[in-house]
């Protein structure tokens, strides 16, 4: 328990550190720009303010750390043997979240797909990917949905509207 | 405040056979199409334009202010069912709509909408008829300074979603301004564009957009059933959305302010409907006491849409009576114009009055169609909550990306969709509120480039004095203090909408 609050904690401030190191960097790609009023006249004085609410926060996240870390050290000397009602819960959620997770990752890599494949087999891959990631077994919703989507958005964008697209791989 | 004579050749101008299709095609298509998330209105205008060559000035201008219409109410659809406003538009409806949603409430919520966006069509029809004149001399009287102070008051709501802290909440929306201000800046040097030719006009809004506010919420239904978890609730129900839209009556107040609103901010060059949404949105959650909103109060719903709709009136009016365009819908109408051999400026209403009058005439017939088309179009809609979540998820992912590939036709944009998801689902997991990231990045193209006329017009060290001496910045400046400190004084109660 201690361990995945700490890691949490990292994660915590992975985060806002982030967000305030890109806006330091940003701010110092365009250090030296021509007309640098002009270019920094937002960006300087967001970045400044950026830096006190960056510390508080990093406040903040530490204030919760240590809290967490309280409450589980109590939690530690209070607990017993007995089982949890809510755990069988709770040991069902990392298959939920890694399903979550994987879609996240599909979504990612159609991005590629669109490029590479085209437009119809990359929504094609994209919805079959996506429904048996998320439990959907059923054959005919399998062939059905992508066949039918990707007929109907090709229908509307390309064929309606005249939206240019690559539509297969071009090679 | 009228002339009667130009009222009735405009209205007599509206005797035409060819209004009796043109007019509800254009209401359906604008609502189809924006309800697609990523096709907003000004995309749906831009697609049918070579069709309008073939049609008079009038019948073209009112075929596409019928789309126009249509779309902005469209776009509270996918907003409402789906948390995917499907224009900017509808940002603001996403707060409490979607919660509406999720409590089974989407019939009335639909309803709320449908009630707002009449309502505040019909009063802002009704304000810019009457002060065509006054309202486009109203917006003359904005110069730099007091767009940079509008923005700056918008800035305020940044305050008000706070996530885990407000610290937090600040953090975020700053960095969304730094995002803000990517690509080619005003003094020609190429920010964070990292070589692409994509990023040169900035982050487009609408990937952006759809990517924090809708992808986040898309993956989180991933691991849920259905959007609705009662069953018995998931039904399409007329008489639910009838009982909305009465319902939406009941807030007068609410939408009279929020059309005011509207009316103003889309009278102002580049302000946009998705700011007077936003505005009128947090207007309504700072003048209400024990108010909801934020968590699926009707009023959040009536607020945004009334303003965003009212906007559009606004915006027609200055762009009639000056030739300045109030966003995009309207720059791409300003074409037609051209196309039809007006010229916009200031003498085309001197010259064609009746022009002008026939255009807002045919708002009230198109206000009178709404309610028929949005019931039709909805309850086709409705049935999407029926469709399990694990089917529906990957269908609705694959119709974004279409969508956010039309406005630019690049895959490029379908990246930055996916990327800003994936960003927008790790910062809510952690307590970052992403629309103060997303307000932030909207207001950020309204702030650089004022605070640079205004710099380059008084210069650093006059612009405060500018700002304290000119009656419209001052009150908008007493406005601003007086809502942090409204917002410091209820920061407890303030919700947190992750």
């Amino acid at each position: 328990m201690p361990n995945k609050i700490r890691n949490e904690f990292i994660i915590r401030l992975l985060i806002p550190t982030a967000l305030m190191a890109a806006g330091l960097l940003y701010l110092g790609s365009l250090w030296d720009a021509r007309m640098r009023e002009q270019n920094l006249i937002l960006i300087q004085p967001v970045v400044v303010l950026m830096i006190p609410f960056y510390l508080a926060a990093i406040f903040f996240e530490y204030r919760r750390y240590m809290r967490e870390m309280a409450s589980a050290r109590t939690a530690a000397v209070d607990s017993t043997p007995e089982r949890d009602p809510e755990e069988s819960a709770v040991q069902q959620m990392p298959r939920a979240v890694r399903n979550q997770a994987i879609f996240m990752g599909m979504a990612a890599v159609s991005v590629v797909g669109f490029y590479v494949l085209g437009a119809i087999p990359a929504t094609l891959l994209m919805i079959l990917a996506g429904l048996l990631i998320l439990g959907v077994r059923r054959p005919i919703i399998l062939v059905g949905a992508p066949l039918i989507t990707t007929l109907v958005l090709w229908a509307i964008f390309v064929e309606m509207f005249g939206i240019r697209m690559l539509l297969f791989p071009s090679f | 405040m009228f002339d009667y004579a130009m009222l009735a050749q405009g209205f007599t101008s509206l005797f035409d056979w060819n209004l009796l299709w043109l007019m509800p095609l254009g209401m359906l298509y604008g609502m189809v199409v924006s309800a697609i998330p990523g096709m907003s209105g000004s995309l749906a205008i831009a697609l049918v334009m070579p069709f309008t060559f073939h049609l008079s000035a009038l019948q073209a201008i009112i075929f596409l202010s019928s789309i126009f219409t249509g779309s902005v109410h469209g776009g509270s659809i996918p907003a409402i069912l789906l948390n995917m406003p499907g224009s900017p538009a509808s940002a603001a409806t996403v707060f409490d709509g979607f919660k509406l949603a999720r409590e089974g409430k989407h019939n009335e919520a639909q309803g709320l909408a449908i009630g707002a966006s009449t309502m505040g069509s019909l009063f802002g029809c009704i304000l810019v008829l009457c002060l065509l004149h006054p309202i486009a001399q109203f917006a003359l009287l904005f110069g730099p300074v007091e767009m940079l102070m509008v923005g700056v008051f918008a800035l305020t709501i940044i305050a008000s979603f706070k996530g885990e802290s407000i610290p937090k909440g600040i953090l975020a929306g700053l960095f969304g301004l730094l995002l803000g201000t990517v690509g080619v800046s005003w003094g020609r040097e190429y920010r964070a564009t990292f070589g692409s030719l994509w990023l040169i006009d900035g982050l487009p809004v609408i990937p952006v957009l759809l990517g924090l506010l809708a992808l986040p919420g898309l993956f989180a239904l991933t691991t849920e059933q259905f959007v609705v978890t009662n069953e018995l609730l998931r039904r399409p129900d007329v008489s639910k959305i009838a009982q909305g839209f009465w319902e939406s009556t009941r807030y007068r107040i609410v939408v009279l302010r929020s059309t005011l609103i509207g009316v103003i901010v889309g009278a102002l060059p580049a302000a946009g409907s998705s700011v007077a949404s936003l505005l009128a949105w947090n207007d309504t959650k700072n003048s209400i006491k024990g108010n909801k909103l934020g968590d699926g109060d009707p009023r959040g719903v009536v607020a945004s849409e009334a303003a965003n709709n009212s906007s559009e009136m606004g915006s027609t009016a200055v762009m009639l009576a000056l030739g300045i365009p109030g966003g995009g819908a309207t720059a791409i109408m300003l074409g037609a114009f051209l196309i039809h051999g007006l010229v916009p400026g200031p003498r085309l209403l001197s010259e064609n009055l009746h022009f002008g009058y026939a255009i807002f005439l045919a708002e009230f017939a198109q206000m009178a169609m709404m309610p028929f088309f949005a019931v039709l179009v909805l309850a086709c809609a409705n049935y999407i909550v029926k469709v399990p979540n694990r089917v529906l998820m990957p269908i609705v992912l694959a119709v974004t990306c279409w969508g956010v590939f039309a406005t630019r036709e690049t895959f490029f944009d379908i990246g930055i969709l996916v990327g800003f998801g994936i960003v927008g689902f790790i910062m809510q997991k952690y307590g970052y509120p992403v629309l103060a990231l997303l307000l932030g990045f909207i207001l950020a193209e309204i702030l650089e480039p004022e605070m640079i006329r205004a710099t380059a017009t008084f210069g650093y060290w006059d612009l405060p004095i500018q700002i304290l001496t000119r009656p419209i910045s001052l009150a908008l400046l007493v406005l601003t203090v007086l809502s942090l400190v409204y917002l410091m004084r209820n920061r407890d109660a303030l919700p947190d909408e992750n």
